[in-house]
Parts: structure tokens; C-alpha cells; sequence
């Protein structure tokens, strides 16, 4: 499937807590990563959505597991980058290091 | 944690439910707020509800907006129906405008034609719901009645009410929140600020204000002691006097005024536009004391109130009729067969025939809507019939029949959209028009025809209704028709979908109610005819007229305002250019006051027997002033006309003569005013006049039934405070206006002069009603007849270009073109028959409906009936002739080829 250009900033953000994550990447889980390492708040509504938009585009995938006490039941999500999910990411780092390339300096100096 | 964990707020968890994806997905989400809230509970509380409430608004807004795509794509979710519903209903509003521009006429015919339904109709309702559905601009008007007297024994069916049994009614009453009553009379001004000026005035109980439930914009309003004989003379005023007689003096109340000669305190103002009971400009309190007056004396009451909430008419109406029995019991001598009644407030002020007669073109204009949609249906029948295959392709194509129906609609919704629209800009040009020519006559203050939100809603509902009707026939028509057939036909060069009996019944339709509407319209023509040239037996040309009215403060006595009278008569007859002056209770054509009469000879075993008719008071040249001749006898003389005259006189009618001295000389007989217990002289009648028009005013409502009899009496016979003059000039009558004025002024500076006009303008005013309602039936019928006709010639000459083939066929087999037009004008003539068959049982029926408000017009004149019919016949038949002669005169070859 040909790639729709380059991931948002939030959507890198995401894929990488998930990865950060391992095993534990439960939604939970990922959503206070996000929120202790990249210093931001994350509103419920759009880091949901971001979640559904990379499932729909196929770059993470999860498992639900029924949890043995809690959440009134309700399953829980665990999810994982896919190795397309890797591929975005890996371009758009590169796209980035790129763009960096000759200004470390220029940005150090300010 | 072994304890009961905490349960988040269900509205929010519901809400919740509502909006996330209804799978696991959503339910993991909230599986996570649980999972959370769980964990904020125990410590942070109620904290944790809140965070809850907002974490669930933030995802349902979110889940709402963002989500709204994926979730509306999916056709099984509710969501997903509008949203597909309102998708291809753009689809099909697109598609119907782009099917409509490639037939421009027919869409400009259909578009005209639904306009003139749509706009005939909404300016009508503008009429009924200006007139009657508004009602009175006051707190709940629904509950406002008029309390009114009759007694049927005697035929009189309203009475207004003495002060005594408003006063008992008051008292015994328990179905109002409360009753006030109220006369109308004459409010003269006079003081420094101009000239006298005459105002509509009501002279009112003293909690009047206060159950119309309006408060004085400025002042206040009466005290219960301000009712009385001896109180203080106070007055409240309209906010247009306030504005132009007092130029909106801020510190008007308190300031005293002369009211009919006597110095009155101005009170309070009203709020603007405040009229009530009618079309008012000031209110006074009466100045009654039941308790001093004889039972049955003082002037007579309007009496009304306000339901109490909950309380029907029927309730009040047992109620009001026990008090009147009641007081029927205990007081036989004045409350004999005098019942009573209750009916809504502007009922009383809008009879019950004008709303008729309203209700009643309403119904014409539904009529004429009928006819409009009918056309525009039988328009798209045709456009559908040859759009057989392009439907026929779509429903083969998986579009179920809602689909192609619904796209059929669509595109008569586009047509009625646009028709309606230019109909409510036809009908604001009418109504502003209307609006015009009403706006100076004598109606009451609610009555205001404007294009407001629920005329404009009407409208909208009008061009719903008319989409409807106009499309859904023709669509199922269309659909109904098996594919197969359909994608044969257009190769065949014929329609499955003929112009079938569906579409004659729809002509046979149209003809009739057509034919019903014009037969309407007809009588209506015919009673402005007849109101126009009603022979009204005196001049009204080159004559000027008015009236005066004189108060007991400036003339006290009978004899006063009897010198001042004569006084007035002498001035105006010695005016240079004034032919004859008289000076009359009333003029002619206009009304006058029914007394019971005796004749000397004839006996009467009861009160009841005793007749009554229309008699004036009139000074010697009143007939030569109105050019009426005597056909007998002779006229009054100066002296006989003066009060005390020892020989009292009087002139009747010939109709008189005829009816009650009928085989014995006129001359020298004598009647009498009232009945048997009446105090007054006989009269000998010295004069027999020709008959004039006697009734109420000229054109009003039962005027042509009136009996013509008419007794008239020399003017000094009965003290009159207020009395009618006439002035017959050389040279145009209004130009003698101002020297009228100030003839009067010269008599007494503070009496104003009112309803100066020409006779022919009195009387035409009197006639308004009849010439507004007939040219509304005359253009109702106009519009109807044009649109039967294009309708009839549209349907005709669509059925013969169908048939075109089938006629070239014949043609070349040898048939004659002759023959063919015939064939054709024989099927269009039986349809014509069948609905002027028809139109004329339903125009039987509307004009028996209508009788009341026609005027001397007899409901079965054949006359009317055969002229309908003709018109009919003859443009039916040419719209059947001219297409088909049309057909005939195409090649053969030619038709054979085409398509």
C-alpha cells in the first residue's frame, strides 16, 4: 500500500509511545507515556481517533484482553506498532534528518 | 480492593455509550475511563464524577465531529439514512433543476401556474387571519367574550344591556374573572390647542382597563369612584390623539381639557395602537348610578368579560341564561322574553356573514389551487410519458421505485419551490394593495392584513401541499408501468404511459371546480351590478352632506338644540350657491332607527302585532334637497315641521301606502309612534313620496331583503341632539366644505363638524364590501377560467401530439381530416360535458352557501348558469379544435417518420 506521505507529528508521537510501551502498550498506558516524556497534554478525544486513524491506515495493530478484575469488565487493548507502522516511521525520521542536516550547528549557536 | 468500587454518573456513561463505536473499540474506551475513574475515586470524590462528565463530553463531541464520517458511511446506522437521505436529496434537487431547464416552458407554465395557486391562496388567508384568526391585540384574547341581550319573541337577536342587568350579571355571575361594559359615543374637544375636534370616544365601567387587562402607557387608569353621577370628570386618552392633538406633551396628565363643554382631567395615555372596544381615540367613565335611574333606563351597554380559565362558552352560556331567566322572573316589565348570550369578542365586532363570505373565498382559492396542481400533475404526466425510457433504464439500473418516485417529487418540490416563491411575492404586491384600498374604512383597530410569519408559514405549507399534489400522481403514474413495457415503447414511437383515464379525470376535475368558481363568481359580479346601479330613488349627485351633535352642557333643553337646528338649516339654505338644505335624523341610504307604529284604523290585539319599520325625521326640503318626488299630497310646511305642532303631520312611502292602507285614502289617515301604550300623537299623512331605498346601508349584509316601507316625520316631532344635514350646491359639492366648517363655527366655535363628504362618497363607502369581495370572486374565477383553459389545451394538445402516428396512419389509410378533428374534439367535448355537468351541481351548492352575502341576486338566474357554460363550452372546445386541427395538417410521412 502506498504511503500517504509523511506522519504527523502526533501520530510519531503515538507509534513511538506504543513502541516505548512493549508488551504493556495498553491505551492507558500509552496515552500517560505521551503525557510524562513528551511534556504535553493529550485530550481523550484526539488521541482515540489518532488511535483508530493508524489502525484504519494499518500501521498499528491490537489484541483485546479480558482483564481479570477491573474496568467492569470491559476488554482491554494492547497494541503494537506494525512492521508498516516501523516503515512510516523510519521514513519520516530520515525525512527529518535530512531537513536537519548542516543546521545542528546554526541551532546550537542560538 | 475488596470494597463496592464507586459508579461513575450513568448520564455521562450513557452519553458515552451513545457516542462511542458500538464495538469493542468503543467498548475499550470506556473500559479505560473506568479503569481511571476507578482509580481517581477513592481519593478525589465527587472530583472524580466531574472529571468523568468532562472526559465523556470531550470523546462524544470528538466521537461526534470527527467520527461523524466513518460512522454516517455506514448505511445500517440511523445517522447513515439522513445522511445518505440528504446526500441524494442534493443529488436529486440537482438532478430534478437540470430535468427542469431542458423543458423551460413547461417548467415557466408550471412555475406561473403554482405561483398564481400559491399567491391567490396565501393572500386570502392574509384576509382571514387578518380579519378573524388574529383577534384582538389584548393578554388572552381566546378568553375574551361579549355578553349580548336578545329576545327572539320579539326577532331581535342583539340587544346591548341596561345598567341595571349588567350590574345584577356582575353580580351573579361566577364564570368571568370579571365584566365591564361600555357605550360608544361622541367626544368633542375643545380648548387652546386648535380648533374643536370630534373623537370616538367610549364611555366605560370603571374597571374597563383592567379587564381588557392594558395598562396606560402614561397616567393611570380609572378608580371605581370615578364611575359615578357626581365623580370627577376625568378622560384617557389614545396615544395618536396624545401624539397629534397634544403634540406628545410629556406633562399631558393632569392637564385639563374641555370635553362636550365640560372641563376634564386627562388621566393617562395609552399604549400605542391601543383602539379597544372598536376604533377608539378616548375613554371616559360613564357617569351612571344604577341605583338613581328607573330599571331599565340610561344608555344601553356593550357588555364583556373574560372567561375565567378553564370555563367554556357552553358553561358561561347556561350561566348567563339562569341570570337571565332570573331576572326575567323578577322584573316581567322590562326583562319579558329577554334572553342572553355570550359569543367570542370579535365575533361581535366581525358578523358572522363577513366571516362567511371570507371562509368562503377561502374555499374558492383552495379551489383554484386545485386547479393549478391539477395542471402542473397533468404537465408532468406528459413530461413523464416521454421520459417513459429514461425511468424505465434507472429502475432497470436497481433504483426501487421509492427511488424514481421520490427523484419525481423532487423535481415538482424544485417546481413548487420556485412557483411558491414567486406566489408570495404576487401575493405581498396583493396584500399591500389590499392593504391600501381598505385602509380607510370604518373597521375595528385589529383588523390589519399584513404578510407576517404565520401567513408566510402558510404560504410555505400552501407549496408543500401543492408539491404534493402536483407530483405524487404523476410519479406512482409513471412508475407503476411495467420496465419491459417501458423500454419497448419508445422504440415503437408510442407511450405505455397514455394520457389514460387519469389524466381525464383530472381535466373532468378541473373543469368542474373551474365551473363551480366561476358560478361564484358570477353572483358576485352580479350583486356589485346590482349594488352599483341598486335604484336608490333619490339624487345623490351635487350634495354635500354631515353631521353635528350637541351636549346638554352648551344645550340643555330640547328647545336649545331644536333653535340651534333651525338656526343651522336657515344658515345653510342662505348660502349663496346652495340650491336646498335640509337637516334630517338620517340620511338616505344609510340607516335609519325602526319604531313600532300603529295605523289609527287597523287594530291590534297585542303588543306583538304591532309593526315596525325604518322612520326619519326629516325638515320640509329633505325631498327636494335628495330630488325625491311626491306622488301624492304635499310636503311639509315650515311651522308643521317645528315641535309642538298642534296638527302633527307625516309623508309615507308609496310601499307604505300599498302594504299597510291598502283600498282606503292615504291621505288623511293616521298612524302613530309606538305601540299601544305609546304617549305620542298621531300623525295625519298629508303626503305619499315615491319609494327610496330605505334599508340599512346601501350594500350592507340582508340590505335587499329589507321591506321597503318608510315613514317619514317633520324633524320637530322628537327632540334629536344630533342630526344629519344635506346641501344641494350648484357647483361641486366638496369645494363647500370650508364654508360649511366655518358656517357651523360662526354658530358655536367648540362644535366640530364630522363625516363631511359628498353623498355619492357616503354612499360608496357603505358599499366598499362589495366591491372588494366582487372583484376578489372576479379575479378568483378570471384566474381559474385562464387556467382551465391552458390546462384543457395543454392536456388536449398533448394527447394529440401523442397520437400522431396513429392519426398519420389514418390519414394515409384515406381517412378525412375532418373526421380525425371530429374524433379528437368528440373525446375532449365528453369530458368537457361531464365536468360542466359536474361544476354546475357543486356551483348549485356553493352559491345556496353564499346567499347571504349576495346581493338581489336570485341563486337559480339560468342567466348566470347558461353565460358559465358558454364561456366554458367555447374555450374548452377551441382548446380541443386547435391542436387537433394542428395534427391533421402534418405530414403523414413526416409523423410516420419522427420520433
Amino acid at each position: 500500500m502506498a504511503s500517504n506521505g509523511y506522519l504527523g507529528e502526533f501520530e510519531q508521537m503515538v507509534l513511538l509511545a506504543i513502541m516505548q510501551g512493549g508488551e504493556d502498550a495498553n491505551a492507558l498506558h500509552v496515552r500517560r507515556e505521551l503525557e510524562e516524556n513528551a511534556n504535553r497534554s493529550v485530550t481523550k478525544g484526539a488521541f482515540y481517533t489518532t488511535l483508530d486513524r493508524l489502525e484504519k491506515k494499518k500501521y498499528v495493530t491490537w489484541k483485546a484482553r479480558v482483564p481479570e478484575s477491573g474496568r467492569r469488565g470491559l476488554a482491554q487493548r494492547h497494541f503494537r506498532v506494525t512492521p508498516q507502522g516501523v516503515d512510516e516511521l523510519r521514513k519520516s525520521r530520515q525525512a527529518l534528518l535530512k531537513l536537519w542536516r548542516g543546521l545542528e550547528g546554526l541551532l546550537d549557536a542560538t | 480492593m475488596s470494597a463496592t468500587p464507586r459508579d461513575p454518573p450513568a448520564a455521562a456513561v450513557s452519553l458515552l455509550r451513545w457516542a462511542l463505536p458500538e464495538d469493542l473499540v468503543g467498548s475499550s474506551i470506556l473500559g479505560d475511563l473506568y479503569e481511571e475513574y476507578d482509580e481517581l475515586a477513592p481519593h478525589a470524590g465527587v472530583r472524580a464524577d466531574a472529571w468523568f462528565w468532562r472526559s465523556a463530553l470531550a470523546l462524544s463531541v470528538r466521537y461526534a465531529l470527527v467520527g461523524a464520517r466513518t460512522r454516517l458511511t455506514r448505511s445500517d446506522s440511523l445517522g447513515g439514512v439522513v445522511m445518505e437521505s440528504w446526500t441524494t436529496l442534493l443529488a436529486d434537487v440537482r438532478f430534478g433543476s437540470r430535468m427542469l431547464a431542458k423543458t423551460p416552458l413547461l417548467s415557466l407554465v408550471a412555475i406561473l401556474t403554482i405561483g398564481l395557486g400559491v399567491a391567490l391562496t396565501t393572500h386570502t388567508f392574509s384576509s382571514v387571519h387578518g380579519a378573524i384568526l388574529r383577534g384582538v391585540p389584548v393578554p388572552d384574547n381566546d378568553r375574551l367574550v361579549y355578553v349580548g341581550q336578545n329576545n327572539l319573541e320579539l326577532g331581535f337577536t342583539e340587544m346591548e344591556m341596561s345598567i341595571h342587568d349588567f350590574e345584577d350579571l356582575r353580580e351573579q355571575q361566577s364564570s368571568f374573572d370579571g365584566l365591564a361594559a361600555f357605550y360608544q359615543g361622541t367626544v368633542n374637544v375643545a380648548g387652546e390647542e386648535g380648533p374643536p375636534e370630534r373623537f370616538a370616544g367610549t364611555y366605560v365601567s370603571a374597571n374597563f382597563l383592567d379587564e381588557v387587562d392594558v395598562r396606560p402607557a402614561l397616567g393611570r387608569s380609572f378608580r371605581a369612584d370615578e364611575e359615578g353621577a357626581d365623580a370627577d370628570r376625568v378622560i384617557v386618552i389614545g396615544h395618536h390623539v396624545w401624539q397629534n392633538r397634544f403634540a406628545g406633551d410629556p406633562a399631558i396628565v393632569g392637564r385639563s381639557i374641555r370635553v362636550n363643554g365640560v372641563p376634564t382631567e386627562i388621566i393617562g395615555v395609552m399604549p400605542e395602537g391601543f383602539r379597544f372596544p372598536f376604533l377608539e381615540d378616548a375613554w371616559l367613565p360613564y357617569r351612571m348610578d344604577a341605583g338613581a335611574l328607573e330599571r331599565g333606563a340610561g344608555s344601553d351597554l356593550d357588555v364583556f368579560g373574560r372567561l375565567k380559565e378553564g370555563v367554556s362558552m357552553s358553561v358561561a352560556q347556561a350561566e348567563v341564561s339562569t341570570v337571565a331567566n332570573r331576572l326575567e322572573q323578577a322584573f316581567p316589565e322590562t326583562n319579558d322574553g329577554v334572553g342572553m348570550y355570550v359569543q367570542p369578542y370579535a365575533e361581535r365586532f366581525m358578523p358572522r356573514e363577513i366571516q362567511a363570505i371570507v371562509w368562503v373565498m377561502l374555499a374558492a382559492t383552495f379551489g383554484v389551487l386545485l386547479i393549478a396542481c391539477t395542471n402542473v400533475a397533468n404537465l408532468l404526466l406528459a413530461r413523464a410519458t416521454t421520459r417513459s425510457k429514461e425511468l424505465a433504464v434507472r429502475t432497470a439500473l436497481g433504483a426501487g421505485r421509492w427511488r424514481v418516485v421520490r427523484q419525481l417529487l423532487v423535481e415538482s418540490m424544485v417546481l413548487a419551490a420556485v412557483g411558491g416563491t414567486v406566489g408570495v411575492f404576487m401575493a405581498w404586491l396583493g396584500v399591500e394593495w389590499y392593504r391600501v384600498a381598505v385602509a380607510d374604512i370604518y373597521k375595528p383597530y385589529w383588523i390589519d392584513f399584513r404578510m407576517d410569519v404565520p401567513v408566510l408559514l402558510f404560504s410555505l405549507g400552501v407549496t408543500a401541499l401543492a408539491a404534493l399534489l402536483a407530483g405524487s400522481l404523476p410519479a406512482l403514474r409513471a412508475t407503476g408501468v411495467q420496465v419491459s413495457e417501458r423500454l419497448k415503447d419508445e422504440s415503437r414511437g408510442s407511450s405505455s404511459l397514455r394520457m389514460g383515464r387519469l389524466t381525464q379525470g383530472l381535466v373532468v376535475t378541473e373543469i368542474a371546480v373551474s365551473c363551480a368558481l366561476l358560478i361564484g363568481a358570477g353572483f358576485m359580479i352580479r350583486s356589485v351590478i346590482n349594488v352599483n346601479t341598486v335604484d336608490l330613488g333619490f339624487e345623490t349627485e351635487s350634495i354635500l352632506t354631515g353631521r353635528v351633535g350637541l351636549f346638554d352642557t352648551d344645550y340643555p333643553d330640547a328647545a336649545a338644540r331644536e333653535q340651534f337646528f333651525l338656526e343651522l338649516e336657515e344658515r345653510l339654505a342662505a348660502e349663496p350657491g346652495v340650491l336646498s338644505a335640509s337637516v334630517t335624523s338620517d340620511l338616505p341610504g344609510l340607516g335609519a332607527g325602526r319604531y313600532y307604529f300603529g295605523v289609527e284604523r287597523t287594530s291590534y290585539s297585542t303588543d306583538a302585532d304591532y309593526p315596525f319599520t325604518r322612520t326619519s325625521l326629516v325638515s320640509p326640503d329633505f325631498f327636494e334637497t335628495f330630488g325625491v318626488t311626491l306622488t301624492e299630497g304635499r310636503g311639509f310646511d315650515v311651522l308643521e315641521a317645528r315641535s309642538g305642532s298642534t296638527d302633527p303631520v307625516a309623508i309615507v312611502n308609496e310601499s307604505f301606502a300599498a302594504t299597510y292602507l291598502e283600498g282606503t285614502e292615504v291621505l288623511g289617515e293616521r298612524i302613530r309612534v309606538g305601540r299601544s301604550d305609546s304617549s305620542r300623537p298621531w300623525h295625519r299623512i298629508v303626503g305619499v313620496v315615491a319609494d327610496m331605498h330605505v334599508g340599512g346601508n346601501v350594500g350592507g349584509i340582508g340590505d335587499d331583503q329589507e321591506r321597503p316601507e318608510r315613514i317619514f316625520l317633520p324633524r320637530g316631532s322628537m327632540d334629536l341632539a344630533f342630526s344629519s344635514f344635506a346641501v344641494k350646491t350648484r357647483e361641486d359639492p366638496s369645494a363647500f366644505a370650508p364654508t360649511i366648517r366655518s358656517l357651523v363655527a360662526e354658530l358655536d366655535s367648540n362644535l366640530p363638524v364630522y363625516e363631511l363628504k359628498p353623498m355619492d362618497r357616503a354612499i360608496d363607502e357603505s358599499t366598499w364590501a362589495f366591491g372588494l369581495f366582487g372583484s376578489l370572486f372576479t379575479v378568483f374565477g378570471a384566474v381559474a377560467l385562464f387556467l382551465a383553459t391552458v390546462g384543457l389545451y395543454g392536456v388536449m394538445a398533448f394527447g394529440v401530439t401523442q397520437r400522431k402516428r396513429e392519426m398519420a396512419v389514418r390519414l394515409a389509410l384515406g381517412a378525412k381530416p375532418r373526421a380525425l378533428v371530429r374524433m379528437v374534439v368528440g373525446r375532449g367535448a365528453g369530458q368537457l360535458a361531464l365536468g360542466v355537468g359536474l361544476g354546475l351541481a357543486l356551483g348549485a351548492l356553493m352559491s345556496r352557501s353564499m346567499r347571504t352575502v349576495l346581493y338581489g341576486v336570485d341563486v337559480d338566474d339560468p342567466t348566470v348558469y347558461a353565460a358559465i357554460v358558454l364561456t366554458l363550452v367555447t374555450t374548452g372546445l377551441l382548446a380541443c379544435v386547435v391542436p387537433a386541427r394542428s395534427a391533421t395538417r402534418t405530414d403523414p410521412a413526416q409523423a410516420m417518420r419522427g420520433d
